[in-house]
């Protein structure tokens, strides 16, 4: 009989590296499953089913990756399956998964997701991702993907007088933290003179406004607390859930500045959880260009519309300030493997608030927020996370 | 051709939509130079994606604009015009 629960949990989490991988996308894959199943201190057969987040497994020979995943862990009878919400796919599958315990389907499952690219080069990178535009109107006139957020920049820099200073202080930042996480992909001190001199990818988006692609896997344990009781390990809760939509494209919304699926999504989240945005003490969101941290954290209700990029010029949002955004590196420091990020950003969660995040803790931290998008923010899932 | 692709309105659920020529002139509300291009697009490159919000039916419009190579050819609020289309999406140029 299905029951549902009162609290999920996250008991384990594991990463590989992200950056450029040797390893085949399963290889990458079953070492972060391993890692999260050892960190749990679970046997695999426990898993009763995997929630797999990938969106271009086909570049590496791949689809289908959920019983490839379940054979190469020894437990190819249990149910799995694979999501794809481009960028935000691992947030959407962690949420489906969520639901799937919270509603007393499984009492544990396998959350990985996974990307393999960097093999590829960059102008196939480029292609394969504007195909998660909204291909008619975008990708099909020749946007590509920072060029879309270029033209969210273009918006923001005419709306609010903002200047490219201001958003390259996000990626300053992001990589200030990155240096500290040994899994991060770009660990490298940069100044605000690098980033204004690096190279023009799309008007006014320069390379070191961009995150990175990357390969890379991440991935958790999500069960029931009576289940994390049972195995005495250290768990987190879930606490909050939410998803929401936006126009695919651009040129859909009534406001270029503003992404309404983060908006929908967090008010979501607080609600559930109980909270407002004042109480969460660090976030993990989705700075895939420096000019989508800045909107994510108006978005969120962590400063007002047109204030976002006054706060980062003042160190608002650097580790262990106002409120710490992006302590793992981000999108930006730590890598964007696609289909893993929203689950990384999780793996972050675990390891802030069970007290494993080495140098770049966040003091004093008991509320964590995700915020993870497909696209330009299409879909969005935001997450928030208790310490126990 | 047609500009807009939904088969439901947005605010009210209906579905009967009339075809309306539309004459293509418009504003630039936002745009982006591209200088790493999309494979496809490598001949053309610099050039400009545009987000255009058109004077005469309530729509944006997203194209392609060639001949942009710095922002300063292109302020936002520019009046553009949709003069074709073709592998390279809507082609729009100045009006």
């Amino acid at each position: 009989m299905i029951k549902s629960v009162e609290s999920v949990c996250v008991l384990g989490a594991g990463s590989t590296k992200y950056g450029k991988l040797d390893d085949s996308i399963v290889d990458i894959t079953v070492q972060a499953s391993a890692d999260a199943i050892n960190s749990a201190g679970i046997e695999p057969a426990d898993i009763k089913a995997g929630y797999i987040s990938n969106v271009f497994g086909i570049a590496d020979k791949q689809v289908h990756l959920g019983p490839v995943i379940m054979s190469n862990l020894g437990i190819s009878d249990r149910p799995s399956l694979s999501i794809e919400s481009a960028c935000g796919s691992g947030s959407v599958s962690f949420r489906e998964a969520y639901a799937n315990v919270a509603a007393g389907f499984y009492d544990c499952l396998l959350v990985a997701g996974t990307e393999k690219v960097t093999h590829t080069g960059t102008e196939w990178t480029t292609t394969y991702f504007a195909y998660c535009s909204d291909f008619f109107h975008e990708g099909s006139a020749g946007a590509s993907f920072p060029g879309l957020f270029a033209a969210m920049a273009r918006a923001y820099l005419t709306e609010f007088g903002a200047t490219e200073e201001d958003f390259a202080q996000v990626a300053v930042k992001n990589h200030n933290n990155g240096i500290l996480n040994p899994k991060a992909h770009l660990r490298k001190k940069i100044t605000i003179d690098d980033v204004m001199k690096s190279a023009v990818v799309a008007s006014p988006l320069k390379l070191y406004d961009c995150c990175p692609f990357s390969d890379g896997a991440s991935a958790v344990i999500l069960c029931t607390e009576e289940f994390a009781k049972k195995t005495g390990g250290d768990y987190i809760k879930v606490t909050g859930s939410g998803r929401g939509g936006s126009p695919a494209a651009l040129q859909g919304r009534e406001h270029i500045t503003t992404i309404p699926s983060t908006v929908i999504a967090s008010r979501s989240a607080y609600k559930m959880a109980g909270i407002t945005a004042k109480d969460v003490d660090f976030a993990e969101v989705h700075d895939c260009f420096t000019i989508a941290e800045i909107v994510d954290t108006e978005d969120l209700g962590f400063f007002e519309k047109g204030k976002g990029v006054e706060a980062a010029r003042e160190g608002r949002t650097a580790l262990n300030s106002d409120i710490s955004i992006n302590p793992s590196g981000g999108l930006k420091s730590k890598g964007h493997p696609i289909g893993a990020t929203g689950v990384g950003q999780v793996v972050e969660m675990y390891d802030q608030l069970t007290g494993q995040a080495g140098p770049r803790t966040v003091h004093d931290a008991h509320i964590g927020l995700t915020h993870n998008f497909g696209a330009t923010g299409a879909s969005c899932a935001v997450h928030i996370f208790e310490s126990v | 051709m047609h500009t807009s692709t939904v088969c439901f309105c947005k605010k009210c659920g209906f579905s009967k939509f009339e075809d309306k020529v539309v004459q293509g002139i418009g504003k630039v509300v936002t745009y982006t130079i591209i200088t790493v291009p999309p494979a496809g697009f490598e001949e053309y490159t610099p050039y400009a994606f545009v987000v255009v919000n058109l004077d005469d039916v309530d729509q944006r419009i997203s194209g392609f604009m060639g001949g942009i190579s710095t922002p300063a050819d292109l302020p936002v609020g520019s009046a553009v015009r949709v003069y074709g289309y073709d592998e390279r999406g809507l082609l729009i140029k100045f009006h």
